[in-house]
């Protein structure tokens, strides 16, 4: 039952306080820059979910066989990014044998869901907070989770500011990276910190 | 002959507009993270920008190099290519960057291994394999000059703001605002650069626009 609230509380914290896009900034240029479509851009969520779960579970299976090695803080990212390209490399290989058509119109949503700072971070993550194999997955997939959390946020946003009258130099990207800085803002209240003097 | 040389002019000319008026991070949104959350003393922004260099450089040639091989090649393999080089070249990376700042690695955490998944390599990579090795140099070169412009001015501001110092030396400056360094202060501070930076370019757009219609009349008058 412990665990159980723990898992719970560890999802909530991903979603709402540690925030991927707000708190961390993972995952911003899709989010911001590369401009998929509002289905795309949901559909890309999903697929990032999947990734960020399957690939912190990974890494925290991983993380105890590695404790032992040598110099292993410089070494672990590189065997993240390298499972990442074969996780990759296994998921395009399934989609060009059974839905050729589907990888061929979807191959930049899918590479850009596999190698970004939110499916790396969510594997990082997984050292620095000491997770074991059940809390990586749930912690992985509070990242993917939020970052559809911040999509729908934006679209909000982005509703708003269309009807309103900002000046030529902020329209677009320097208006929606101010109003994701209000959004972050807002959330650093929420949980309590105090600036140091 | 002549076309060669409009095309390397083109390319150059190009290239260049990366470093200001087509700025990677500044203008197209581009490996934000590292800037945002990196980039809060110059030491960390240098440090980030070399790391940038080393990995986005020889990525975007092996790029060019990996577009030579046959059609039948595909793309998702180049790209697997692409990526386990970003990740062997964090290796020389992080040794370089101890140079610069020894406790870099360690004070940025999973932020400086984030640099080797970089969007603008992932973004480039596709184009550059349509291009020759040198000028798939001559972008990664100009992309990380962008980036090192964008991340000196950034992290220039960001350091003076929140502890009034720059490279670690104490400055004149007596106020201090510590959000700045935070992930909100990143955001805003970046939003605001990137608008900057856009009337900037926009100014001189107009400026160049309206010149070049002086001379054109001038001409005609004389």
């Amino acid at each position: 039952m412990n665990s159980l609230i723990g898992v719970f509380t560890l999802l909530l914290t991903a979603l709402t306080l540690q925030n991927a896009v707000f708190s961390r900034a993972l995952d911003i240029t899709p989010l911001l820059a590369i401009p998929f479509e509002k289905k795309s851009l949901r559909l890309f969520g999903l697929v990032l979910t999947g990734v960020s779960t399957i690939a912190s579970l990974l890494a925290g299976l991983l993380n105890p066989l590695m404790g032992s090695w040598k110099n292993v803080q410089y070494l672990r990212p590189v065997l993240y990014i390298i499972l990442l390209a074969v996780l990759y490399g296994i998921v395009c290989l399934v989609l060009d044998w059974k839905k050729r058509d589907w990888l061929r119109d979807h191959s930049a949503l899918l590479t850009a869901a596999f190698f970004n700072c939110a499916a790396y971070g969510a594997m990082a993550l997984t050292v620095y907070a000491g997770y074991n194999w059940l809390e990586s997955a749930v912690s992985g997939m509070g990242i993917g989770l939020s970052f559809l959390l911040a999509v729908f946020l934006l679209e909000q946003g982005k509703r708003c500011m269309s009807i309103c009258n900002i000046p030529k130099a902020f329209q677009g990207l320097p208006a929606e990276l101010v109003y994701v800085g209000l959004i972050s803002l807002s959330l650093y209240g929420l949980v309590g910190h105090q600036l140091a003097a | 002959m002549r076309p060669e040389q409009n095309s390397a002019k083109r390319n150059l000319r190009k290239g260049l507009d990366l470093i200001f008026v087509h700025n990677p991070v500044l203008i197209t949104g581009l490996a934000l993270t590292p800037v945002i959350m990196g980039s809060f003393t110059v030491k960390n922004g240098m440090g980030l920008s070399l790391v940038f260099g080393m990995v986005t450089i020889p990525v975007l040639v092996l790029a060019s190099f990996l577009g030579m091989l046959p059609e039948k090649v595909p793309q998702y393999v180049r790209t697997i290519a692409c990526a386990v080089l970003a990740a062997v070249m964090l290796i020389p990376a992080r040794i370089l960057a101890g140079g610069i700042a020894p406790n870099l690695f360690d004070s940025l955490g999973m932020y400086f291994s984030m640099v080797a998944l970089n969007t603008v390599w992932l973004v480039c990579a596709p184009s550059c394999q349509k291009k020759k090795p040198q000028w798939a140099l001559w972008d990664g070169v100009c992309h990380s000059l962008g980036f090192l412009v964008c991340t000196f001015f950034i992290s220039s501001v960001r350091e003076l703001l929140a502890y009034g110092t720059f490279w670690g030396n104490s400055t004149v400056l007596s106020i201090k605002f510590p959000a700045a360094a935070y992930a909100f202060g990143g955001f805003i501070i970046v939003g605001v650069a990137a608008a900057v930076l856009r009337w900037g370019a926009d100014r001189t757009r107009d400026i160049t626009r309206l010149v070049r219609r002086q001379q054109k009349k001038w001409r005609m008058g004389r």
